[in-house]
């Protein structure tokens, strides 16, 4: 059964033209680049993979199958390739979690931390030292408030590993909050 | 004190993507929405990545020989025919691995998790033989769990002795709540998942082949971490057989 999906999908699925996909692209451009940061805090590699997600969601249309909602498949192909791009960095770096972008590339971007206020950036860094499936886990469903269901379906991981994430990154969360005096 | 799930949005709050960098990101989709774009290739685009291709495969292997080595030296250990005498001590110095045997397989099976960047499901050595390392990609990223080793012993008593020797020896590296398959002297299907802080659920469907004898081995139930259960023990005219079964966090 398919589910309701907002009309600029409707549209897009009917004529997957680029004046279709335009309008998707505005509609869920916010979600996708959400998504896409929370994994790998850093606003460069953000745009680039939220590049690319769009571009493999108008590329794999037609492997769309309707069974869960548009916005979901988006985050999953979003999902995927956050955490190959993380895989890769850690390939060539170190383990996820020690994985930081230069502060150089964070000055230069024009989203940079400079208006930030010092406990923003900390909670991000904390943020940061968890690995990217808790992090996932714990943005998408304490921030987003996503129904199990769905989140499971973004994550693609069953209901028990999703509550041990959850229950996890609260833990390490709380502990780094903790050592910054946040919490 | 801010609740934590307060923090966490206001966090989120702040993520902010100015409009014009919005834009220009839209646009460049936009331009490349027909482009054939080789995935792999933006993902990896430093050539450091390439360089070091080689020299990760060649560190894959060292690594791997240093495993088999060390998994050698040590699971070889006391993993002989040789007989042990029956005391239930005994049995506990068979079955279970000291802290620095644990943080040393721990190392190891890092290393190897590092190798191989698409996901380790499952590490096995049976008997001190060859050490199998199935990369198959995972269906789930249940690899941020800490893995667990599954050890299984058997030991056998023939009829009249005293003495028990130990005539198999499996060591199963596997991510917990990803069930696997295995194949070998010990085949058939595991899956093993956290159920609270040191006890793990498992259910098992196996056989295993020791010393020429198969013991089907069905096993639904939880498990304290770092203890060894007997799961089968089996009382045949000519000799009896115990199959221990341990698991360790790793």
């Amino acid at each position: 059964m398919r589910v309701h999906e907002h009309e600029s999908v409707n549209n897009f699925l009917a004529d997957r033209s680029h004046e279709n996909f335009a309008l998707v692209v505005e509609e869920y451009f916010d979600l996708v680049n959400k998504v896409v940061f929370r994994l790998v805090l850093n606003h460069e590699d953000a745009e680039d993979l939220v590049q690319i997600t769009f571009i493999t969601a108008y590329q794999k249309a037609h492997q769309f199958k309707g069974s869960a909602k548009f916005a979901t498949w988006l985050c999953r192909i979003a999902h995927n390739h956050a955490y190959s791009f993380l895989r890769k960095k850690q390939m060539k770096f170190a383990p996820i979690h020690e994985v930081a972008e230069p502060h150089s590339s964070k000055l230069d971007h024009p989203d940079s931390d400079l208006h930030r206020n010092d406990m923003q950036i900390q909670i991000e860094e904390a943020l940061r030292s968890l690995p990217p499936e808790l992090r996932a886990t714990l943005v998408l469903v304490t921030i987003d408030e996503t129904p199990m269901d769905e989140a499971v379906e973004i994550l693609n991981c069953n209901k028990a590993t999703l509550y041990w994430r959850l229950h996890k990154a609260r833990k390490l969360l709380k502990e780094e909050l903790k050592k910054r005096n946040l919490h | 004190m801010k609740d934590l799930n307060q923090k966490l949005k206001e966090w989120d709050a702040d993520i902010a993507t100015s409009a014009s960098r919005k834009e220009d990101i839209k646009n460049k989709i936009m331009e490349n929405l027909d482009k054939q774009v080789n995935y792999m290739e933006i993902l990896s685009s430093d050539p450091y990545f390439h360089i070091h291709k080689k020299v990760i495969y060649f560190a894959g292997i060292a690594a791997c020989l240093c495993f088999a080595f060390l998994l050698g030296t040590r699971f070889n250990k006391n993993e002989t025919a040789a007989p042990v005498p029956l005391s239930k001590n005994n049995f506990a110095h068979i079955t279970t691995l000291s802290n620095s045997e644990i943080a040393k397989l721990k190392r190891i099976v890092s290393e190897i998790d590092y190798l191989f960047p698409e996901g380790v499901k499952s590490i096995t050595q049976e008997n001190c033989g060859d050490i199998k390392i199935n990369t198959e990609k995972k269906q789930s990223l249940d690899n941020i769990m800490e893995k667990v080793l599954i050890r299984y012993i058997v030991l056998k008593r023939s009829s009249g002795e005293k003495k028990w020797k130990k005539v198999y020896v499996s060591n199963i590296v596997a991510n917990p709540g990803e069930p696997i398959q295995l194949e070998g002297d010990c085949s058939g299907s595991l899956w093993i998942y956290p159920a609270d802080q040191n006890i793990y659920a498992m259910q098992s469907d196996l056989k295993i082949r020791a010393n020429g004898e198969f013991i089907s081995l069905k096993y639904i139930g939880g498990q304290h971490l770092r203890t060894s259960r007997v799961v089968k023990d089996i009382k045949n005219p000519d000799a009896e057989y115990k199959v221990f079964q341990s698991i360790i966090r790793i």
